[in-house]
């Protein structure tokens, strides 16, 4: 598969085993600027492990990972998440102890406001910067419907504020990828419009997003594009509507064993 | 003020300043470092050897002792942030042992289990503390000094990312911050704190020996942090004031003065279980300690 000058992402025969156990097997997938991506397929289906290859906590056995022509493979978590990559967590992972307000500044403060000597040395321009970050923030939690939280503990709020403020988190830094590990769970109908109406924005300023779903109402209010994983293999991609269509994606969807359709499947 | 009040003023003011750089570790960072109360050894023989045995003025001794516990704190840093929890802990526990042996066999150094005497006090540019009380206006104000630049740098956007990977790493890590480099420069900084305070330690009682480094000072410490409030800028000021005058009321009591102090080994012991068992986050923090 040869990447096009407006893909972001490019994955190449991606392939992970856990000892005896192939959970991915010669993955390919591509998201271009501004396209919004569901990965949809059964638990298990190697969904979660392909994002962690992307994000860099996972080690692939072969293959590579391409953002904008650059490989990430052998890349740290922090030099990705550098490189313009972001990923909401399915288990979340929020900093518990910071308020809502300090989980959004923490992704938006750059690394040379971060010196210990900086604050100290050069007091009045890390102000600055904070008094803008602390704007830039707010305005964030704003869009999610958090800004009366901005000053309690993440650790406090209900499981949906807590997704919204991952989902702020996430969308905090100037991404060029996005990866949305199941966006809509724990969200009520007003939270899941928030969070759908954020994905469609950062879409249409040029971000591509490939987001975890299971909820395929949720996949069909943000994309069309659509990509099915099933027994570490993407069997078919393409637009929701079409692939409806077919039993093939249902049964994936709905974990049947598809042996016989699964390339490398064991 | 009376010399016993003078003293006390000095030891406050001395294990406040320790207190707060365990605090930016331990508190902030999430890494309980046994190796602290060595780093604060570091800073006391070492402004002990320049000026008790090569002669060295005290005002050039005391930055080389600051920047020789940071120095070692740097790089024992590099070789445990990797670690983490209880690993963490072994791994500093076993350079406390490795720098306990030292303090107690290097005798040309360190002057082995006789320790070293003679060390200046606090002097700079032809004033000298000669006095109990002028120790005391010295040790009070280097200490006010650093709480004021400890206290800045907790509010700043590094102390607030090293939160951030206290309290999940891997999260961190996927919002650009590198969980070693933030662990390693606070261990470095609360490391060059802990060698102020050994310094002025020194340099107020004049004798050191390696008893003064011992674990149980450790365990003093973590007391002292953990009854204040681990991470809270105010924490290490409530605990040491809380852990510091507490057992100043047994010299009340009616019992020996070594029967006072194996009481307060007791008293810290207990107080530290109670802490941990009933308020973790300590009388004036939010943070829950474990």
């Amino acid at each position: 598969m040869g990447s096009t000058d407006h893909e972001v992402l490019t994955i190449r025969g991606l392939s992970k085993s856990f000892g005896d156990h192939r959970l991915l097997v010669n993955v390919e997938l591509a998201c271009d600027k501004g396209e919004i991506k569901a990965l949809v397929g059964p638990n298990g289906a190697g969904k979660t492990t392909l994002f962690d290859i992307v994000s860099g906590l996972t080690l692939a056995d072969k293959g590579d990972v391409l953002l904008e022509g650059r490989t990430l493979v052998g890349l740290q978590p922090h030099e990705i998440a550098a490189l313009g990559v972001a990923r909401l967590f399915q288990d979340l992972r929020l900093f518990e102890n910071l308020t809502v307000l300090e989980n959004v500044l923490v992704a938006l403060t750059p690394s040379e406001d971060e010196e210990p000597m900086a604050g100290l040395l050069c007091g009045a321009r890390v102000a600055a910067h904070e008094r803008c970050r602390r704007t830039k923030a707010l305005d964030l939690l704003g869009h999610v419907g958090l800004l009366e939280q901005a000053h309690r503990f993440a650790g406090e709020l209900s499981s949906g504020q807590q997704k919204l403020t991952a989902l702020a988190r996430t969308f905090a830094s100037d991404s060029g990828l996005l990866l949305l590990d199941e966006p809509s769970t724990s969200l009520d109908s007003d939270m899941t419009e928030r969070a759908s109406a954020l994905i469609r924005r950062a879409a249409a300023a040029g971000t591509a997003v490939i987001l975890i779903e299971h909820d395929l109402t949720f996949v069909g209010r943000v994309t069309d594009r659509v990509a099915l994983l099933n027994l570490g293999s993407i069997l078919i991609q393409g637009s929701l509507t079409e692939l409806n269509r077919g039993s093939l994606f249902l049964d994936s969807f709905l974990g049947s064993q598809i042996t016989d359709s699964a390339p490398g499947a064991s | 003020m009376s010399m016993y009040a003078a003293h006390l003023v000095s030891m406050l003011s001395i294990y406040v300043v320790l207190a707060a750089s365990l605090n930016l570790v331990a508190g902030y960072g999430g890494m309980l470092s046994a190796a602290h109360v060595v780093l604060f050894g570091v800073g006391a023989y070492a402004l002990a050897c320049l000026t008790s045995i090569l002669g060295w003025p005290f005002l050039i001794a005391l930055p080389i002792s600051i920047v020789a516990a940071g120095s070692l704190a740097f790089v024992v840093g590099s070789l445990c942030v990797r670690l983490s929890g209880d690993f963490f802990l072994l791994a500093t526990l076993s350079v406390h042992v490795l720098l306990q042996a030292v303090f107690a066999n290097w005798i040309p150094v360190t002057g082995g289990p006789y320790g070293i005497g003679g060390i200046a006090s606090p002097s700079a540019f032809g004033w000298s503390a000669d006095s109990s009380l002028e120790k005391a206006f010295f040790t009070a104000a280097a200490a006010g000094g650093s709480l004021a630049i400890l206290g800045r740098l907790l509010r700043s956007p590094f102390v607030r990312s090293l939160q951030a990977i206290r309290d999940n790493a891997v999260a961190a890590g996927a919002v650009g911050k590198d969980p070693l480099r933030f662990r390693r420069r606070s261990f470095m900084i609360a490391g060059a704190f802990a060698g102020l305070a050994g310094a002025l330690y020194a340099s107020n009682i004049g004798y050191i020996d390696p008893h003064a480094f011992a674990l149980d000072e450790f365990v003093f410490l973590l007391a002292v942090v953990v009854v204040g409030g681990a991470g809270d800028a105010r924490g290490p000021v409530v605990g040491t004031l809380v852990l510091f005058l507490m057992p100043e009321g047994l010299r009340l009591l009616p019992i020996t003065a070594a029967a006072a102090a194996n009481a307060r080994q007791v008293l810290f012991g207990l107080l530290l279980v109670l802490a941990m068992r009933v308020r973790p986050q300590g009388l004036v923090g939010r943070y829950g300690f474990n």
